[in-house]
C-alpha cells in the first residue's frame, strides 16, 4: 500500500479514459437521445394535431349537417307554399278564364240574335213589300217608300 | 503449492501486496520480491498488477460504450445499446441533478468514473484466489518463484487508483475553475468566504481565516472520496480473504469462498471414488465442526455474503461519482 508513481499512471489512465469518453461515447449516445426525443415529441404533436383537426373536421361536419337540415326543411317548406300558391293561383286562372269564355260565349249568341234579327227584319219587309205587292197589283217604288219600309222594319 | 505452509497471516498479507516494479536500493531495476522490497522502493515504482487490471477495465468500458455508441440511432434501440442509453440516461439524470452549470466534460467524466469504478470494484466479485493462483501457476513456468509473485486484482483497494482518480478530478475542477472564474474570481473565492467584510481593515484580517477554511475544505475533498472508496473496497476485499481462509477445507466451498485449499482439494476430486467416498466422510465430519451442520447451508451463506459484499462495494460507485460531480457544483463554478 506504497504511494509510488501508479498514482500518475492512474491519474494519466483516467484523463485518458475520460477525453476518450468525452470525444467518442457520449457525443454520439446523447445525440442519438436528443434526437429519439424529438421524433417521439414530434410523433405525440403531430399525433395531438390530428386528434384535434379530426375534433374540429367532425364539429366541422356536424354543422353543415345541420345546416343543410335546416335548409332541407326551409326548401321543403317554401315548394308546399309555392305550390300551393300555384294551385291557387290556377284556380283563380281557370275561373276567370271560365268567366271570360262564357262572356264571349253570351257576346257572341247576342250578336248571333241580333245578325239573326237583322236578316229577319230585312226578310220581313221583302216579304211585306212583296205581299202588298200582291195585294196592290203593282210594283211598289221601292226608293219611294224606302222610307217607309225603314220605319215599319223599324217597328218590327 | 504454498498454501499447506502458508499461515493465516501470511496468506492475508500476500494478498494484499501488490506486483511492484521498480527500482531496488542498489540501483537496478526489477519486481519487488515481498512488502519490504516494495516499501524500499519508494515513489520510483509502479504496481503492474493495479495498472493492467484498470486500464485493462478501461479498455473494456470504452469498447463496450464506444461499440455501442457506433450502433445509437434513433430507432428503436436494442440489446445492449439499450443498456448502455439505460446507462448513459441515468448518469445524465444525476449530473442534471448535482450540476446545473453548462459544461460537456462533467457528464462523460462522471460516465467514466461511475462504469469504472463499478468495473473494477466487481473484480471484487472473482473468487479471490482464481486469478492469483493461476497467475503463479503461469510465474512459475518461467521459473519463477511462486510465493514471490503478487496479484492484486480490485484496482480500486489500491489508494494510488483511488488518489490518481480524485487527483485527475481535483486537477480538472481547479483547471474548470480558473477558466470559468479567472484567477482573482478563484482567489475571492477562497479568501472571502464564509466571513465577508465590507471594511477594508477587516478583510484584510479575515483573509487568513478563510484562506484557511476554504483551503481545508478544497483540499479535502479529493482526499477524502479517495480514501472513502478505497476504505470501502479494502473493507470488502479483506472480507472475502477472511471468507475464503474460513472456507480453505473443501472443494466446493472452496471454490466459492476463494479457494485457499483449492489445489489440494482439486487433487482429491481427480482421485478413485473409493477414495471420493472417504473424503465424503472426512468432509461430513469437517461439516459438523463447522457452527452451520447443513453442508448446504455453507455455499448459499457465501454466496449471500459475497452478494452482499459486492452490492456495498458497487453501490459505493454512485455516491462516489456523484460526488466527484459535486466538487463541480455551482458554489465552485459558479
Amino acid at each position: 500500500m506504497n504511494i509510488n508513481m501508479t498514482l500518475i499512471g492512474q491519474s494519466i489512465a483516467f484523463m485518458v479514459f475520460v477525453w476518450f469518453c468525452m470525444k467518442y461515447i457520449w457525443p454520439p449516445i446523447m445525440n442519438a437521445l436528443e434526437q429519439r426525443k424529438k421524433t417521439i415529441a414530434d410523433g405525440l404533436a403531430a399525433a395531438e394535431r390530428g386528434k384535434r383537426e379530426r375534433e374540429l373536421g367532425k364539429q366541422r361536419a356536424t354543422e353543415v349537417i345541420k345546416e343543410a337540415k335546416g335548409k332541407a326543411v326551409e326548401v321543403i317548406a317554401s315548394a308546399e307554399k309555392r305550390g300551393a300558391e300555384i294551385v291557387e293561383q290556377a284556380k283563380t286562372d281557370a275561373k276567370l278564364e271560365g268567366e271570360r269564355i262564357i262572356t264571349a260565349a253570351y257576346a257572341e249568341i247576342e250578336q248571333e240574335a241580333q245578325r239573326a234579327r237583322e236578316a229577319l227584319r230585312t226578310e220581313v219587309a221583302a216579304l211585306a213589300t212583296a205581299g202588298a205587292e200582291q195585294i196592290l197589283g203593282k210594283e211598289i217604288d221601292t226608293a219611294a217608300h224606302a222610307q217607309m219600309l225603314d220605319e215599319l222594319a223599324t217597328q218590327l | 503449492m504454498a498454501s499447506e505452509t502458508l499461515t493465516s497471516t501470511a496468506y492475508i498479507k500476500h494478498h494484499l501486496q501488490n506486483l511492484t516494479f521498480g527500482v531496488h536500493p542498489d540501483g537496478s531495476w526489477g519486481l519487488a520480491r515481498g512488502a519490504q522490497e516494495a516499501r524500499e522502493m519508494g515513489f520510483w515504482a509502479i504496481h503492474l498488477d493495479t495498472m493492467f487490471w484498470s486500464v485493462f477495465l478501461g479498455v473494456v468500458f470504452l469498447w463496450l460504450f464506444r461499440k455501442a455508441a457506433k450502433r445509437a440511432t434513433s430507432d428503436t434501440p436494442s440489446g445492449f445499446l439499450n443498456f448502455v442509453e439505460w446507462v448513459v440516461e441515468f448518469i445524465d439524470d444525476n449530473v442534471r441533478g448535482s450540476f446545473s452549470g453548462k459544461n460537456d466534460m462533467v457528464a462523460p467524466l462522471a460516465l467514466t468514473l461511475f462504469v469504472w469504478i463499478l468495473l473494477q470494484n466487481t473484480m471484487d466479485l472473482v473468487p479471490v484466489d482464481w486469478i492469483p493462483l493461476t497467475t503463479q501457476k503461469i510465474a512459475a513456468l518461467f521459473g519463477a518463484d511462486p510465493h514471490h509473485v503478487y496479484m492484486k486484482v480490485v484496482p480500486t483497494t489500491d489508494p494510488n487508483a483511488t488518489f490518481g482518480m480524485s487527483f485527475a478530478v481535483f486537477g480538472l475542477m481547479l483547471y474548470y475553475s480558473l477558466k470559468i472564474k479567472g484567477p482573482l474570481g478563484f482567489a475571492a473565492e477562497l479568501t472571502m468566504q464564509p466571513f465577508a467584510a465590507k471594511n477594508p481593515a477587516l478583510k484584510m484580517l479575515f483573509l487568513p481565516v478563510n484562506l484557511f477554511l476554504e483551503g481545508i475544505g478544497l483540499l479535502s475533498k479529493p482526499v477524502s472520496l479517495s480514501l472513502r472508496l478505497f476504505g470501502n473496497l479494502f473493507a470488502g476485499e479483506m472480507i472475502f480473504i477472511l471468507i475464503a481462509l474460513l472456507f480453505s477445507g473443501g472443494v466446493i466451498l472452496g471454490l466459492l469462498g476463494g479457494g485457499h485449499g483449492a489445489p489440494r482439494t482439486l487433487r482429491r476430486t481427480f482421485q478413485s471414488h473409493l477414495k471420493l467416498q472417504i473424503r465424503r466422510k472426512k468432509w461430513k465430519q469437517h461439516c459438523s465442526t463447522l457452527p452451520v451442520r447443513s453442508c448446504w447451508a455453507w455455499p448459499v451463506s457465501v454466496w449471500v455474503s459475497v452478494l452482499a459484499c459486492w452490492a456495498h462495494g458497487s453501490s459505493k460507485a454512485l455516491p462516489v461519482s456523484r460526488s466527484f460531480c459535486r466538487c463541480f457544483a455551482p458554489s465552485s463554478l459558479s
